[in-house]
């Protein structure tokens, strides 16, 4: 399924005074089985792109086609806060399914094989309290994947996690991804990250979040942790690096 | 030299009461229900003592041996059932009634903003009303019959539920409602796996202080007005001076309250399991 996104603008003045969180002019397509990355200083409205293209929020103007699905079904994993703390592991996991009314019968069988498979067995009756960041951004994926979506929303999955454990869940979710191929948005302000795991990296502009760049990163697939050597990731990294330095310098009163 | 010496005998004490209390710390944490067990049951022997002898008013105090006697011959031979029933059927009519209303509206308002926008300021006024003010006006419009005791134990239930309820609701996460609506969900969906069991803590929390308000309330205006219930028996022993009987009754209110709200608090123990880690608890508005 491709994704088209035409003069999208979202303006939240109507309600509220703030200018960030607001975006003008978006263009820009999606293949079908493309990993979109977006990079952009806090405040260009990457989360407000990533909920237009979601449903949950409606753009101001423009429109959003997906070609070759009238219904496309969503999947979001959040920074944090995305697993109900009310549900046990097991629950969460199942939570997208269950909310597309598939069968309890159907659903728990799924649900199991895909913990077994990405090892969060002997966790399912675990509340989310009781894990790691790590291991809920895990079950966040978990719970994504499995409603098997025609596009994955993913705001900042990895953030709020300590460096390490941000490398193990990125090399996961390109292990993950290699087997399920989806459609991804994935917003970051993680550069290397950005690279690494995207087709290309769209850069954003703020006050309103504008595209300023659209990068192909030509870093052959499967990808793995040494793609962040890659020769193609530096000469990116330090690309979108300029781009960026500005926009901060200029929000810092540094230039 | 006196300097010196001095400066040695300051720290040595300082050291060892750091210690101590440490120590005390350490054992009030396992054993502080023990301790306030001899408090009370300490309080209960020089109370008797007192009695026996005569320093205090056998009629006013009559001993706790005598009281806990009455207690238990009561119970047996039936002597408060049809108080208790009576009292208790009021309790929990006023708590459904008035706490059911107050759960479903205060749930409301947390989740819609208009709502709240309307009824915040009418509820904010008549809240810190005392309810038992308002008695004379509900026999006015109830007359003196059983539906104005109602009314006004459920009145007393009304508002710790709905406060609560409308606390809990508006304490979600806003991003719980997106990652439910992000896989398509009904209305009904956003309620019963957002907004009820993340309110829930706080609506618990609500139920017992209105179960609290509902019992204050039921003894009170049995107190004033009838001649049934524990607080119409209580006036009445109190009346008659039949101390002992006063003490029992109270006993047994005490024993109610005590249970109703240690039931409630086993219920959210076990509803909300989720719920023990992170005790944010609930607001404790009355």
């Amino acid at each position: 399924m491709k994704i088209i996104l035409k003069n999208i603008s979202k303006d939240f003045a109507k309600y509220t005074k703030r200018e960030v969180d607001a975006l003008t002019d978006i263009n820009f397509e999606i293949e079908e089985h493309e990993f979109v990355s977006i990079v952009g200083p806090s405040g260009c409205g990457k989360t407000t792109l990533l909920k237009i293209v979601a449903g949950l929020l409606k753009p101001s103007t423009g429109e959003i086609s997906y070609l070759g699905s009238t219904q496309p079904s969503v999947a979001f994993v959040f920074q944090d806060q995305g697993l109900l703390p009310w549900m046990t592991v097991m629950e969460n996991i199942g939570l997208g399914l269950e909310l597309k009314r598939v069968p309890s019968a159907i659903r728990k069988d799924q649900v199991i094989a895909f913990m077994k498979r990405i090892k969060l067995d002997g966790f399912q009756d675990h509340y989310p309290h009781e894990l790691s960041g790590g291991m809920r951004q895990r079950v966040a994926l978990a719970r994504a994947f499995l409603t098997n979506p025609d596009i994955l929303l993913m705001d900042e999955p990895f953030a709020a996690l300590d460096a390490q454990t941000r490398i193990i869940l990125q090399e996961e979710l390109l292990k993950i991804w290699r087997v399920e191929r989806k459609t991804v948005l994935f917003v970051t302000h993680d550069i290397d990250e950005a690279i690494l795991l995207g087709d290309r990296v769209i850069v954003l502009t703020d006050r309103p979040g504008r595209i300023y760049e659209d990068i192909r990163v030509d870093i052959k697939r499967p990808r793995d942790l040494t793609a962040k050597d890659h020769p193609v990731l530096k000469e990116i990294r330090w690309q979108i690096w300029e781009i960026l330095e500005k926009e901060v310098r200029q929000e810092l009163r540094l230039s | 030299m006196a300097n010196l010496g001095n400066s040695g005998k300051r720290s040595t004490p300082r050291a060892s009461a750091k210690l101590n209390t440490t120590a005390v710390d350490e054992f009030l944490r396992r054993r502080g229900g023990l301790v306030s067990l001899v408090l009370v049951l300490g309080f209960l022997a020089v109370w008797e003592a007192f009695a026996q002898t005569g320093k205090l008013s056998k009629i006013l105090f009559p001993a706790p041996t005598l009281i806990f006697a009455s207690f238990f011959n009561g119970l047996l031979d039936g002597k408060y059932t049809q108080d208790l029933r009576i009292s208790f059927t009021r309790i929990i009519s006023g708590f459904l009634i008035g706490g059911g209303a107050g759960m479903v509206l205060g749930l409301l308002m947390g989740w819609s903003r208009r709502l709240r926008a309307v009824l915040d300021p009418i509820i904010a006024g008549l809240h810190p009303i005392p309810k038992f003010a308002l008695l004379p006006l509900f026999i006015i419009f109830l007359g003196i019959g059983e539906t104005s005791r109602i009314a006004m134990i459920s009145l007393g239930a009304f508002f710790p539920l709905l406060i609560n309820s409308m606390a809990g609701v508006l304490q979600i996460s806003p991003t719980y409602y997106d990652v439910v609506e992000s896989y398509g969900a009904t209305r009904f969906d956003i309620f019963r796996k957002v907004v009820w069991p993340g309110s829930l803590p706080f609506v618990l929390t609500g139920a017992r202080l209105s179960l609290r308000n509902a019992l204050t309330l039921t003894i009170g205006i049995e107190m004033v007005f009838g001649n049934k219930g524990l607080g119409a028996a209580l006036w009445l022993s109190w009346e008659t001076m039949r101390m002992v009987d006063m003490y029992s009754i109270l006993l047994i209110v005490v024993i109610l309250g005590v249970g109703m709200v240690g039931l409630l608090e086993i219920l959210k123990r076990w509803m909300t399991p989720w719920h023990q880690g992170n005790h944010r608890g609930g607001s404790e508005s009355t």
